[in-house]
């Protein structure tokens, strides 16, 4: 909490430069500072671990896994190389927003408000709600899928998760919250598993994750489109900010947080990467269809055993419940952030009511929408990351313009070469948005890409 | 009064009528209220640069400068200037103890001569709102978002954790100024600045405004502004407040201010001005409903309508009696009148040997009568029992509590407060 004696000044002075947030929250730090060398800036390091590991794991929600299960049936290896440039393009992203955290100490939409004005914050308010209440949803209805795989009816995964999932945030201290989390994104181990008790012909996957190929049909491009859209979201670039925020991190920490992210990226992406081997390996040689991801989890069990019939189930149950922990959080952040209003996961309801109103609004509101009977969940899904597709363009061009301004970061501005890259992903990303919204409206006005 | 986000945007002219660009922000410097030293201007291909307020002419719908590109003057910032787009607008709002609060979503600025100052910030909704232009559409949905202002001299920046503005009290105690409340900050300018504020309101903000500000400063005030327009604001003023104003003033200045006044308007205030200051006539309003005792109460209800349109007070219907001299027969509250069947006359309604004060009471008389027995109003009579004006609770108020009281007390039944009462 900032004390209140600072002596202020009254307005006016010398615009302001990109000055530090000063908060730390590092444990024990103060006292391992005596002690020598490495082993103290490795554990310094290790506690704040986090923001990067789950914000980049949240990416691999029940939609990400139904479309890299999906990519993996559908085209076997052939996706694989993409696989990689989405790395690169998720870790500069990430590490941006990071950056720009613990540069300016401030989230990504109050730096919108602040420099660009309300009528683009509103804008950027609207789509975020509006996507992320879509994905939100999408989250419970994985919850539903998962735990009908167990056999657990969705009228009572819902609200069961929909309650534990609040009570963690609002009960729980900060920091157990994200040692959860954690632990939760190691649940994830259970995707490169099945991945190897497969079987796959490594030689041939190895080759294809090295040779970029193409297809030119609809179904093609639109798994193309979605498994991009899927790992990097204007929920994601919000949510990592926030998050270092909120954790205190600044310029001082920041270098063990850009392992942190840099480090999420490799692993979300390593999960997908083995999601696609497994149902490639099993689904595709015998041409089996699927449209999402509790359906993979069936068709393997005659394939490849129970086994990976169970560790597909749990990663979808796990990766769902992550997921519906944080997006609702990460709306509540945004929108907090827009408005100038008390925010954080550690605040009580009494210091924080609207943070804490939009949070528990976002959980129930999903829960119950995707507990409506008959709710076609594929085009919700497909509408969320629609809608998360034409944000991403601008909040990335926000972004960018924010991290490489350098009266706002200060000496943390963005590189040459990292400017170069973030703008290259942003261009390419604006040229698959364009074509993956003229490919979901084609079918409504009646063209048929088929 | 001037909100920035009216003149954002708008293109600024020289003299010749060449545009020079758009305006993007302002700079202003200086004391508890800065003054606007100069405004940024960006031209087509994205240069910012400053010119020094003199040479503003108007701002009506453009900005327009007295002179021409050429002779353009610069400004130089300095060290202690604000710029109000790029660090004021959009801010985060703290309280003294560092707890989020809104951020500025408008910046409030007021004239005075010929250049303007920064008076308040907005952080509300309906301020957001009206920068996003959608207030009106969305007052017509029935979305009436409460009006507050904080004065800025109230505000100070802070440097840790983030940059931002403090209000430097606790969350609780944030002033919510309505903004014609703006006369604590009235009070605080020279009163050349104030007169001046006070001129370039409209006559019915500025009479609002008045009555709230200290009696000597009002009198400081009526005397530097010119002479129409104080007679307008005189005019809009309820004729009590009018006169305990004129009765500060030299003789001469009242005589000639009472002379530019309507006759209707002049007439009720010399008579109020004939009596003692502490007297139950000096504190009483001649703006009051009194209806003959032999209507009924269908007809009292139809002259109320008109009646009342004229009147600020209505909680109370005195009843006279015409063929008596208009002596007072009694009172009905208005209360009673509605709930009364209508053919019964006013003179059945009422309730005989009502509470009065003489006319030449003492005012402290006059407010213990009303504490006393509770009432809204008081009516005040002479020796004859005809009806003279009323004494309102809140006149009453300010006899008995401390000065330093009074102006905090909302006036209870101005035409401001009713105002915000109707949304």
């Amino acid at each position: 909490m900032p004390t209140p004696k600072e002596s202020g000044t009254p307005p006016g002075g010398a615009p302001q430069k990109g000055k530090p947030a000063a908060r730390t929250t590092i444990p024990g730090g103060a006292v391992l500072g005596r002690l020598g060398g490495w082993r103290i800036r490795l554990f310094a390091a290790l506690a704040l671990i986090g923001p990067g590991i789950i914000t980049a794991n949240a990416d691999n929600d029940a939609g990400g896994i139904s479309t890299y299960s999906v990519a993996g049936a559908s085209y076997g290896y052939s996706l694989l190389w993409m696989l990689v440039l989405i790395t690169f393009s998720l870790g500069v992203t990430q590490e941006m927003g990071a950056r720009m955290g613990a540069a300016t100490g401030k989230g990504l939409a109050a730096l919108i408000r602040e420099n660009f004005g309300v009528r683009w914050t509103l804008f950027a308010m609207v789509c975020t709600l509006a996507a992320n209440t879509a994905t939100t949803v999408a989250e419970f209805a994985g919850v539903a899928a998962a735990g009908e795989l167990f056999g657990i009816p969705r009228w009572l995964s819902v609200p069961i998760s929909a309650l534990a999932v609040w009570l963690l945030v609002v009960r729980w201290s900060f920091r157990r919250v994200e040692k959860l989390f954690l632990l939760l994104s190691a649940v994830y181990i259970a995707y490169p598993l099945s991945g190897i008790i497969v079987g796959a012909p490594w030689g041939e996957v190895l080759r294809e994750t090295v040779t970029p190929t193409f297809q030119m049909d609809t179904g093609y491009i639109l798994v193309f489109i979605a498994t991009v859209g899927t790992t990097i979201t204007p929920w994601g670039q919000f949510f990592i900010q926030a998050y270092v925020v909120d954790k205190g991190i600044g310029p001082r920490e920041y270098s063990a947080t850009r392992v942190d992210v840099i480090a999420g990226a490799f692993i979300t992406d390593i999960v997908s990467f083995f999601i696609i081997v497994a149902t490639a390996t099993t689904l595709h040689a015998r041409g089996i269809q699927i449209t999402d991801a509790a359906q993979a989890a069936i068709a393997l069990e005659p394939l490849a055993g129970p086994l990976a019939h169970y560790l597909f189930a749990v990663g979808l149950a796990n990766a769902s419940l992550l997921a519906a922990s944080i997006l609702p959080l990460a709306t509540a952040y945004t929108i907090c952030e827009a408005f100038g209003l008390e925010m954080g996961v550690d605040r009580s309801w009494h210091e924080a009511p609207a943070f804490h109103s939009l949070y528990a609004f976002c959980i129930g509101f999903g829960a119950l929408v995707a507990l409506i009977p008959g709710l076609p969940l594929l085009p919700v899904m497909l509408l969320s990351q629609d809608v998360n597709g034409v944000l991403l363009a601008f909040v990335l061009v926000f972004a960018i313009k924010l991290a490489s301004n350098r009266e706002i970061m200060g000496n943390m501005v963005n590189g040459r070469v990292g400017n170069t890259i973030a703008w290259a992903t942003t261009v390419a990303l604006i040229v698959l948005t364009v074509l993956l919204i003229g490919s979901s409206l084609a079918p409504l006005i009646g063209i048929n890409l088929g | 009064m001037l909100l920035f986000s009216q003149i954002v945007g708008r293109p600024v002219v020289d003299s010749k009528g060449t545009t020079l660009g758009r305006l993007k922000d302002l700079i202003a410097s200086g004391g508890s209220y800065p003054v606007v030293k100069a405004l940024v201007v960006e031209d087509l291909s994205h240069r910012r640069f400053a010119v020094a307020w003199e040479q503003v002419l108007d701002i009506q719908s453009h900005i327009d400068l007295s002179v021409t590109k050429r002779y353009l003057v610069l400004y130089e910032t300095e060290p202690g200037d604000i710029l109000l787009s790029e660090q004021v607008l959009d801010r985060q709002l703290t309280d003294v103890d560092g707890h989020k609060v809104g951020r500025v979503n408008d910046v409030q600025l007021g004239q005075a001569n010929s250049h303007y100052r920064v008076l308040a910030i907005d952080p509300s909704t309906r301020g957001l709102l009206r920068r996003l232009g959608i207030d009106r559409a969305a007052s017509l949905m029935g979305i009436r978002p409460e009006d507050h202002l904080i004065p800025w001299e109230k505000l100070q920046t802070v440097q840790e954790p983030v940059p931002c503005l403090q209000i430097t009290v606790p969350k609780i105690f944030i002033p919510r100024l309505h903004p014609s409340d703006l006369a604590e900050i009235v009070d605080q300018l020279s009163v050349r600045e104030s007169s001046s504020l006070i001129e370039a309101m409209d006559d019915e903000t500025a009479a609002d405004t008045l009555e709230e500000v200290s009696a000597r400063r009002q009198a400081q005030i009526l005397r530097e502004i010119e002479s129409e327009k104080a007679a307008d604001i005189l005019e809009e003023m309820g004729p009590n407040d009018a006169a305990d104003v004129l009765a500060d003033l030299p003789a001469k200045k009242a005589q000639e201010l009472l002379a530019l006044m309507e006759e209707e308007e002049s007439q009720d205030v010399r008579e109020l001005l004939a009596y003692p200051e502490d007297t139950a006539g000096g504190i009483m309003t001649t703006e009051y409903v009194s209806l003959p005792e032999s209507l009924t109460v269908r007809e009292a209800m139809k002259q109320l309508k008109e009646i009342a349109k004229e009147v600020e007070d209505v909680y109370y219907v005195y009843v006279i009696n015409l063929l008596e001299e208009e002596k007072l027969v009694g009172v009905i509250s208005l209360r009673d009148l509605i709930i009364a069947p209508s053919d019964q006359t006013l003179a059945q309604l009422v309730e005989p040997s009502p509470i009065t004060v003489s006319v030449k009471a003492d005012q402290k008389t006059v407010a213990r009568v009303i504490a006393k027995y509770n009432l809204l109003a008081v009516p005040v009579v002479n020796e004859q029992n005809q009806l003279q004006g009323i004494v309102t609770v809140d006149d009453a108020m300010d006899i008995l509590l401390p000065a330093a009281w009074r102006r905090r007390m909302p006036r209870m039944f101005s035409r401001e407060t009713s105002a915000v009462h109707a949304g």
